[in-house]
C-alpha cells in the first residue's frame, strides 16, 4: 500500500526489501508489581500529591519496555507539570460540584462551556502526550489545531445523538488525531479505514439484536414454565452484561485493526491483528482475577493486556528507520491532559 | 574510569551509533566511528532509574546516549535524583512492597469503614 507522501520530510520512501519487526514487550509481572504498590502507597501517604510521580514511573516503566527493532520507547513528562495539572483539573472539578451543590439548577448551564472546552483539552493532551513519547530520540508531535477538532465537533457531534450513527463521528475523530500526528518531521498519513470501521459497529450491532432475540426467547420460556426463581432475574442481568462485554471486546479488537493497519508513518506500515476471541478471553480472566485478588491482580492483568497487544502489532518498514529527522522544540502545557483524563475523554488510537 | 557500551543518537536524526563512553570524575568521553565527544558531567542530565528500563543520558543539544549498563550510570551519577533513587530501591525490595500492600489495605480498610459514613 503506497500513498502520495504530502510532507518533505527527511524520511524519505526508499524502496527497498521490505523489514518486518515484531513490536516486543519486555515488562515483568513481579517488577511491575512493586512499582504500582509503592506508586499507591506514596499516593496514600503524600495525599495524592505523589501521583503525579507515579504516573510517570508507570508509563515510563511500560513505554520502556516496548520495543521495535530492540530500541524502546520513551516517556518524558515532567512529574511537576503533571502536578499542575492535576491541580487545575481539580479546581474544575470543585467548581463543577460546588455550583451542583449549591446551585443545581446552572448545573446544566456549565456543560456549555465544558463543551466548547472539550475539544481544546483534547487537543492540548494529545499535543502533551506526543510531544513527551520519544523513539530513538526523535519525538513525537500533535499538531491538531482547536479550531479544527471544534469543526469536527460542532459539524459531526450531533451524530452522537443519532446513536447509530456515532460509530461516524468516532471514525472522524480518529482519523484527525492520526493525520495531525508526525514522529519528528514526519507526517502520520492514515488511508481510508472507514469501511472496515464502521461495518464493526454494524456487526456488532446485529450480534447485540442476536443476543437480545436469545435472552428475549429465554425469558418468554421462564414465563410459560412459570419459573418464579430468584435464579431467573440474576441470570438476566448477568447474560445482558455478558453480551455487553463480548459486543466491546468485538469492536475494539475489530476497529483497532482497522485503525492501526491504516496507518503509515513515511516507511513504516503497521500491521495489527487483534483477535475478537483472544480479546474476551483477555478481558474475561482479567475481570475475574483482579476481582478474586481484590485488585492485588491489577499490575498482572496491565502487564498481560499489554504483551498480547504487542503481540499482535507489527511494523512493516519498507527502509531504513534511522532516516527520520528531528522538529523543532517546542512547549507543550500538561493541563489539557490531566482534565481530560479526569472527564474520562479518550480518542485513542 | 569507568566505561561502558552505549547508542548514542545526535538529536536530529533517528540514527543509532554504537559508541564507547569513558567516565572520568568531571566530564565522559563518548567515542565511536568518526565520533569523539567530551562532556561535561555537569551538563548531562540524566533520568531517574525504573524498573529494569534502560537508562538514557541527556546531553547538551539534544543529543542522547542510551545504555543497560545500570551500574555505570549509576556509579557516575551517584547523587542525582534523591528521590525517585529511593523510590527506586523501595521498589526494588519485595520486603518493602509487603509493606506498601498492608498499608495500602489498612488506608482502603478504613475508608470504608470510616471514611464512606464520614462522606455521607
Amino acid at each position: 500500500m503506497a500513498l502520495p507522501s504530502t510532507d518533505g520530510g527527511a524520511a524519505a520512501n526508499v524502496a527497498g526489501p521490505e523489514k518486518r519487526y515484531a513490536v516486543e514487550f519486555s515488562a515483568s509481572t513481579s517488577e511491575y508489581f512493586r512499582i504500582w504498590i509503592v506508586n499507591l502507597a506514596l499516593t496514600i501517604v503524600t495525599l495524592g500529591i505523589y501521583s503525579a510521580w507515579a504516573k510517570v514511573r508507570k508509563r515510563r516503566y511500560f513505554y520502556g519496555h516496548t520495543r521495535i527493532d530492540s530500541e524502546s520507547f520513551e516517556y518524558r513528562a515532567n512529574p511537576v507539570a503533571i502536578l499542575k495539572g492535576r491541580l487545575i483539573a481539580v479546581a474544575i472539578i470543585a467548581v463543577f460540584y460546588g455550583v451542583g451543590y449549591f446551585a443545581p439548577l446552572y448545573k446544566l448551564l456549565l456543560w456549555i462551556p465544558l463543551a466548547i472546552l472539550g475539544p481544546w483539552l483534547l487537543v492540548r493532551s494529545l499535543a502533551f502526550n506526543a510531544y513527551n513519547t520519544a523513539y530513538r530520540n526523535v519525538r513525537f508531535r500533535f499538531e491538531g489545531t482547536y479550531r479544527a477538532c471544534l469543526k469536527i465537533v460542532l459539524v459531526y457531534g450531533w451524530l452522537v445523538f443519532t446513536g447509530l450513527l456515532y460509530p461516524y463521528l468516532k471514525h472522524r475523530l480518529i482519523r484527525f488525531v492520526a493525520e495531525n500526528h508526525r514522529y519528528g518531521t514526519t507526517r502520520f498519513e492514515i488511508a481510508d479505514f472507514k469501511k472496515p470501521f464502521i461495518s464493526a459497529y454494524a456487526s456488532a450491532f446485529g450480534l447485540g439484536m442476536l443476543l437480545m432475540g436469545a435472552l428475549f426467547t429465554a425469558l418468554m420460556w421462564a414465563g410459560a414454565l412459570g419459573t418464579k426463581s430468584p435464579v431467573l432475574p440474576i441470570g438476566i442481568s448477568v447474560s445482558s452484561y455478558a453480551g455487553l462485554f463480548l459486543l466491546f471486546a468485538y469492536i475494539r479488537a475489530r476497529t483497532t485493526n482497522a485503525i492501526w493497519n491504516a496507518v503509515r508513518i513515511g516507511p513504516l506500515n503497521l500491521e495489527s491483528s487483534l483477535r475478537a476471541r483472544d480479546l474476551i478471553w483477555l478481558y474475561l480472566s482479567n475481570f475475574i482475577v483482579v476481582a478474586l485478588t481484590i485488585g492485588l491482580a491489577t499490575p498482572w492483568a496491565a502487564v498481560r493486556s499489554m504483551r498480547y497487544r504487542a503481540s499482535k502489532t507489527t511494523a512493516i518498514a519498507s527502509g531504513p528507520l534511522d532516516g527520520f529527522a528531528e522538529g523543532q522544540a517546542q512547549q507543550v502545557s500538561v493541563a489539557g491532559e490531566e482534565v481530560a483524563e479526569l472527564f474520562d475523554i479518550d480518542i485513542a488510537l | 574510569m569507568i566505561e561502558f557500551e552505549a547508542a548514542y543518537y545526535d538529536g536530529r536524526t533517528s540514527a543509532r551509533q554504537p559508541v564507547r563512553v569513558r567516565g572520568y570524575t568531571l566530564a565522559i568521553q563518548i567515542v565511536g566511528e568518526g565520533l569523539r565527544l567530551d562532556v561535561p558531567l555537569a551538563k548531562v542530565r540524566v533520568d531517574p532509574p525504573v524498573g529494569g528500563t534502560r537508562r538514557a543520558l541527556h546531553l547538551p543539544d539534544g543529543a542522547q546516549l542510551q545504555t543497560d549498563d545500570h551500574r555505570a550510570v549509576e556509579a557516575l551519577f551517584p547523587r542525582r535524583h534523591a528521590l525517585e533513587g529511593w523510590v527506586h530501591r523501595i521498589e526494588r525490595n519485595w520486603l518493602y512492597a509487603l509493606a506498601a500492600i498492608a498499608l495500602t489495605a489498612a488506608f482502603s480498610w478504613w475508608s470504608v469503614v470510616d471514611g464512606l459514613p464520614l462522606a455521607a
